[in-house]
């Protein structure tokens, strides 16, 4: 469990939008306390501040702790609230953000579970198709599941990312030297198909620093390093890891279980939003104080950021005269909207950029 | 194959009506050729290519699991298979040797566990399997060897291992195969013939179709119970409340009557007077018929609501006369008194009136005149005013006295019919009770008849259920240990596996 601080969605209120949220919410709950309402505030003010519960499922064998191990190992963008990751199997999708790992063929299980999600924008979920190495065609592997599940599904390798970020079974990082050793070794191609060919080729590398190799990043990433470093032998090791790093589309999947991630906080910040709403309407005394809390900036930037992710469009920042064309752009679209929520999304957009003006 | 003895042919024919046709289809089956299925994506066709390259049209392949002679399970080992697929295969586990064919062992350098769920988990899903083996293979490796013509790749990728094995199951197939299919079927069947039985003694001792009567058992002792104390208590409340709304109704009605007749006697002449004493009269049998109509009204309710058939005749009282007397006034000497005195005072006023007459001695004849006429005229009036206030005071009185009486003898009509209305319905209500406790008695009397019926039939279909399940475990004797696993495979599960390590 880590503490992640966010900075504001392009930063436009300089500070980090945690600590001013949490300046609010204090001081909400200072102007509420002696009024009947201050234990109903309390709640909704706790459920927005703990921690996120963040759930990797999947049925046995598929690699999940590879996946997990990524995730774990990178600080994810969660507004400062605490992101509490825990591994599953398929019997239940419960989780705010829940990143769901098959591997091969899509089960009849798989999709049992991910059709028991809600399926929008903000539902929070990440479905990866780990093992990728072990593919031939990974990309229509995973175009095919996408289809089949009517979700994107992202190809991973996921013990390769894990080993290549010293976070894999083998708990040690990759030793280039070795992986050089074995690229200027004299390997045919059909050395390196399976694991057994392998260990029982003759080369200077020992076999036990060759079990050390694919544990970490698998025999696919050894023969992926070993050709890049056979065409282009004047690589530096970084490059040449980087070049792995790419190909197994961990960035995809973290930059994913961010946005993920956000939109889970969004989501809280809009259900502390409908819970005051529905306080103020219920207890006159604390109106003000409501009010008060929800026109400030930080009530302000939570609604913008949850409005863009709801329309999956970038919040533009920059100079006063940006802010003021995106402020009349979506003023335009929120009055062409016919769709109730995309007219609220775009009237909170388009106040933010007013506020941004104002600033 | 061993034939079905008759009596569990009866139990399969009474509990499971297709069970006999599908046990026949599958004894005269000749089952021949591979059938293939498997996981998406483990590379079913490539597989497919691959053996037939290897072993020409030596294989051949069906689409249905009972036509076929051995099926061909294709899984990958990227991660091991779930119940749920397993669930898929059962039908073909337990009817036809299985080869579990688990590919891409190249790829997936973990390849050994997973053959090792896979085997655990069909082992324990699938208990009953006819002959499983699994054969980690890879595919790949299969094709590359051949293209190369590398024949260590090819003996590696475990393809001939798989083609060989093939070849033995589907020779022991052509003599065990319909055997197979045969024993297999007669054991689907009779599971599901099993599960029908127990399903229905599980209906039966559950006791949901006593449920029903065993309420209506309740229903009707809770009645009894509480039939006499219930209407009795009800009765003397709706008597009670008569009683006083009766009386009270009545008592109203008079005041109103009282009321109305001294306004009417303040009011009236000296020959309304006269016809007072008739209207009151009228006035007091109509409040007298009102009341006892009233009193009939709520004795009807109560009856409707104790549930009673109407008891009470309709009263006679509006029929009867009511004879409150006439006013009897004597004249007596306050009366002459009165005369004399309003005369003396007519006389007087007489006087008083004509005195300024007196001093011209001219009208004296006149005046004397004027003054007794004007004097008798007076105490005529005197007179008369006077008797009709002596007349009113007298009618008040006779009024309210005959009021009063009448009143007294309407409350103790009404009072009388109300005892007597009392005892009506409580003999009543005592007999209906008496009715419905022997009505309940028949009833419960039948319940308990229909219950015990229903027990006894109860026992007869669990001791016949007993019957059919002890008849299907010994049909079933004849074929435990009967059926033909290949005598090289003692333990299916695990010997290929071993070898491919």
């Amino acid at each position: 469990m880590r503490r992640v601080r966010k900075v504001a969605a392009g930063s436009f209120w300089g500070e980090s939008i945690m600590d001013v949220a949490e300046a609010g919410l204090g001081l909400l709950r200072d102007r509420v306390a002696s009024t009947d309402a201050r234990e109903a505030v309390e709640n909704a003010v706790h459920d927005r501040l703990r921690p996120l519960t963040a759930r990797v499922t999947g049925r046995a064998g598929v690699g999940k702790s590879a996946v997990l191990a990524v995730l774990e190992s990178v600080p994810l963008e969660a507004d400062g609230l605490d992101v509490r990751w825990r591994e599953g199997r398929t019997d239940s999708s419960e989780g705010e953000v829940l990143v769901h790992v098959i591997a091969g063929a899509v089960s009849p299980v798989d999709t049992a579970l991910l059709s028991s999600r809600p399926r929008n924008v903000l539902d929070g979920t990440v479905v990866v198709l780990t093992k990728a190495d072990t593919l031939d065609d990974p990309a229509a592997d995973a175009a095919a599941a996408s289809q089949q599940l009517g979700r994107t599904v992202l190809p991973v390798m996921g013990a390769t990312a894990a080993g290549l970020r010293g976070v894999g079974r083998a708990g040690a990082p990759l030793d280039m030297a070795d992986v050089r050793a074995v690229a200027a070794a004299d390997l045919r191609p059909a050395d390196l198909m399976t694991v057994d060919r392998f260990r029982a080729v003759d080369i200077e590398v020992s076999t036990r620093r060759r079990e050390a190799l694919i544990e970490c990043i698998e025999l696919r990433g050894l023969a992926l390093l070993v050709d890049v470093l056979r065409q282009r032998p004047a690589v530096s090791d970084g490059d040449a890891v980087r070049m792995l790093a790419d190909a197994t589309g961990a960035d995809a999947l973290i930059a994913a279980v961010s946005t993920a991630v956000s939109a889970a906080a969004a989501a809280r910040d809009a259900e502390l939003h409908r819970s005051m709403q529905q306080i103020s309407a219920g207890h006159r005394r604390v109106r003000a104080a409501v009010e008060s809390y929800l026109a400030s900036d930080e009530a302000v930037a939570a609604e913008m950021r949850c409005a863009a992710l709801r329309l999956g469009v970038p919040i533009e920042t920059g100079s006063e005269q940006v802010a003021s064309e995106q402020a009349m752009l979506w003023k335009r679209r929120a009055a062409a909207a016919v769709d109730p929520d995309v007219r609220r999304a775009a009237l909170a957009l388009c106040r933010g950029h007013v506020r941004m003006l104002r600033r | 194959m061993i034939p079905l003895s008759e009596d569990m042919k009866s139990v399969l024919r009474r509990w499971n009506s297709g069970a006999l046709d599908e046990i026949e289809r599958a004894r005269v089956s000749r089952p021949a050729g591979v059938h293939l299925t498997g996981t998406a994506g483990s590379g079913k066709s490539e597989l497919c290519r691959e053996l037939s390259r290897l072993g020409g049209s030596a294989i051949e392949f069906t689409d249905s699991v009972a036509d076929a002679a051995v099926v061909m399970i294709v899984v990958d080992a990227s991660a091991p298979v779930g119940r749920v697929e397993v669930e898929q295969w059962r039908a073909a586990l337990e009817s036809t040797p299985v080869v579990f064919v688990v590919n891409k062992f190249d790829v997936h350098r973990h390849w050994r566990e997973v053959v090792s769920a896979d085997t655990d988990v069909v082992a324990e899903c699938v208990p009953r399997a006819v002959e499983c083996t699994f054969h980690p293979i890879s595919v790949r490796l299969a094709r590359m060897g051949r293209e190369s013509g590398d024949a260590a790749m090819s003996a590696e990728s475990g393809l001939l291992a798989l083609a060989d094995r093939l070849g033995v199951v589907l020779l022991q197939a052509a003599a065990l195969g319909t055997e197979r299919k045969y024993a297999a079927a007669v054991q689907d069947c009779a599971s599901e013939a099993r599960a029908s039985i127990v399903s229905r003694a599980r209906a039966v001792t559950g006791g949901s179709d006593t449920a029903e009567l065993r309420a209506r058992r309740a229903e009707l002792v809770g009645e009894r119970d509480n039939l006499g104390g219930d209407r009795r208590a009800l009765l003397h409340n709706r008597i009670q409340r008569v009683r006083v709304e009766s009386v009270h109704a009545a008592a109203e009605d008079f005041r109103a009557l009282t009321a109305e007749v001294k306004r009417t006697i303040d009011g009236a002449g000296r020959a309304e007077l006269t016809h007072l004493p008739a209207h009151v009269a009228e006035s007091a049998r109509g409040a007298r018929n009102r009341a006892d109509a009233a009193l009939t009204a709520r004795l009807r309710a109560v009856e409707t609501e104790l549930g009673l058939t109407p008891l009470q005749a309709e009263s006679r009282v509006a029929d009867v006369p009511l004879d409150i007397g006439e006013p009897s006034r004597r004249r007596g000497v306050e009366d002459v008194v009165m005369i004399v005195v309003g005369a003396s005072a007519g006389v007087g006023l007489g006087r008083l009136v004509v005195s300024p007459m007196a001093l011209v001695p001219a009208w004296a004849v006149a005046n004397t005149v004027i003054t007794l006429v004007l004097g008798g005229a007076l105490a005529w009036w005197i007179t008369r005013s006077r008797s009709l206030v002596a007349d009113r005071a007298h009618l008040r009185g006779w009024t309210q006295e005959s009021v009063a009486r009448v009143k007294s003898s309407v409350e103790q009509r009404l009072l009388s019919r109300i005892l007597d209305a009392e005892s009506m319905l409580a003999a009543a209500v005592a007999s209906a009770d008496r009715d419905a406790v022997a009505r309940i008695d028949v009833a419960l009397a039948e319940v308990d008849a229909e219950l015990r019926r229903l027990a006894d039939h109860r026992s007869a279909l669990l001791s016949a259920c007993d019957r059919d399940l002890s008849a299907l475990e010994r049909g079933l004797e004849r074929f435990r240990g009967s059926v033909p696993f290949s005598p090289e495979h003692v333990e299916p599960f695990d010997e290929p596996v071993r070898r491919s390590q």
